[in-house]
């Protein structure tokens, strides 16, 4: 940090930056006041900023000026995205109903996507990692075929038990609880042990980069008062 | 049997849309059609996201107007709001009328503002993951949370790089537990998302599921 290069803007910027960490800094001290009052400006501020961004980078290029500027094809498609956009605003109307068709619209789309997505884009792609995850260039593979086998056997191991933790499917017999299999529930016991390992990797990683955050906003804390708090006692 | 046949225009509207779309990924005559229908999902969710940007302000109105509620902290959100609103939306007309698209302060404030606090947030994150994680343990003293904890250690001792302190064989562990059986759970329960994923768009998609009655 270099006060020197500052402007009235970047001092007053860095100045607020400093104030708001300190405020979500309180927490640590339990829910307060304070905490709360950065809380609804990062909330407003972030609510802001999404729209701005949603109008600059999808809304005017896609819908305005199309309809504005645009060849009669890209008119008509504008016109037909622009009445049902249009209808969305009823819903925060009391004639809510007037929108169902619009978001109608919306849903089924959403829903057709997040179908192929999950296709194309998950089920597919993770089918094939498993198989190849018995390959020479499958991570913390080498070229042990021993090992790669081991470490290919535990992965569909992790992939399959896992997946069977997931069954809840159970057989249901006069007299007795439903129940599932036996063979599932063993199966699944395995699967809870690869779930506890996938979890904890990924609270390890989530913490990592917290501490990180937590380690870059403390450099700035520091700088901030060596630099700029410290000169403003010197000329006081 | 009573059928309770509710929004039949809507349904039928999803029906229609949902097929169209997800024939695009199957039918390659049909895969112009499934990227107009995209760019036309990709503009109503943006005004979806408008429209719900507008609904908070109108519930926090509400709210500063009712003198029951505290609006003390309604006032400050629709503050931010509308300022950071009013101010993108010159930016935008600068970068329109005067072919300055820098959007100099609306980034003044995603980095004056919106980074410090996200990121103070996140290193807050530290204090209440380890609290959690020490509460868990206390809770449920079992061999899966004993587990679940001794690989969050060794991840994170493989992890951290100390010049003082190296550990390669923690290293060669924790590589391993992240290359092989985390690999597995992961798969498992992605697999797992999917599939339910796809169990919830199909049921819309055939009118079982109506999330946008109301």
């Amino acid at each position: 940090m270099n006060i020197a290069t500052f402007g009235l803007a970047d001092f007053v910027g860095v100045f607020l930056g400093f104030v708001l960490t300190l405020l979500v800094f309180s927490y640590v001290l339990g829910d307060n006041p304070l905490f709360r009052f950065a809380a609804y400006i990062f909330i407003g501020v972030s609510a802001g900023y999404a729209a701005i961004i949603t109008i600059y980078n999808v809304l005017l290029p896609q819908l305005i000026f199309p309809l504005v500027y645009g060849n009669s094809g890209e008119k008509y498609l504008s016109i037909a995205m622009l009445i049902p956009s249009l209808f969305l605003f009823a819903k925060i109307t009391p004639l809510k109903r007037a929108g169902n068709w619009a978001m109608a619209i919306l849903v089924g789309i959403g829903a057709a996507a997040a179908v192929g997505g999950a296709i194309t884009g998950t089920i597919l792609p993770q089918m094939l990692g498993v198989i190849n995850s018995f390959e020479t260039f499958a991570p913390a593979n080498t070229s042990n075929t021993w090992i790669n086998l081991l470490n290919g056997g535990i992965v569909v191991l992790g992939t399959v038990s896992t997946l069977i933790y997931f069954h809840f499917g159970v057989r249901s017999e006069p007299g007795r609880l439903p129940q599932r299999w036996a063979f599932i529930e063993k199966i699944g016991k395995i699967g809870q042990i690869f779930i506890a390992t996938t979890f904890g990797v990924l609270f390890a990683g989530v913490y990592l980069a917290a501490l990180t955050a937590l380690i870059e906003r403390v450099s700035f804390l520091w700088d901030f008062i060596k630099e700029i708090g410290l000169q403003l006692l010197a000329s006081i | 049997m009573k059928l309770k046949f509710r929004a039949p225009l809507a349904t039928a509207i999803t029906i229609a849309v949902g097929l169209v779309v997800l024939s695009g990924y199957f039918i390659p005559a049909a895969a112009s059609l499934r990227f107009i229908s995209l760019r036309v999902g990709m503009v109503l969710a943006a005004v979806a996201l408008l429209v719900g940007v507008f609904n908070l302000l109108s519930v926090h109105f509400r709210k500063i107007a009712d003198k029951d509620s505290k609006g003390g902290y309604s006032f400050i959100l629709v503050v931010a709001l509308l300022t950071t609103l009013g101010i993108g939306i010159y930016d935008m007309y600068k970068a329109y009328a005067f072919g300055n698209p820098n959007f100099e302060w609306t980034n003044w404030i995603f980095t004056y503002i919106q980074r410090p606090v996200e990121t103070s947030l996140m290193a807050v994150m530290t204090v209440s993951l380890a609290y959690s994680a020490t509460y868990l343990l206390r809770r449920k003293m079992n061999y899966l949370a004993i587990g679940f904890f001794f690989v969050v250690l060794l991840v994170l001792l493989g992890t951290i790089s100390l010049s003082v302190i190296s550990f390669p064989i923690l290293e060669d562990i924790r590589s391993w537990i992240v290359h092989v059986p985390a690999v597995g759970g992961a798969r498992g329960l992605l697999l797992g998302i999917a599939l339910g994923t796809i169990a919830t768009g199909l049921r819309i998609i055939m009118g079982s599921d109506r999330p946008y009655e109301g």
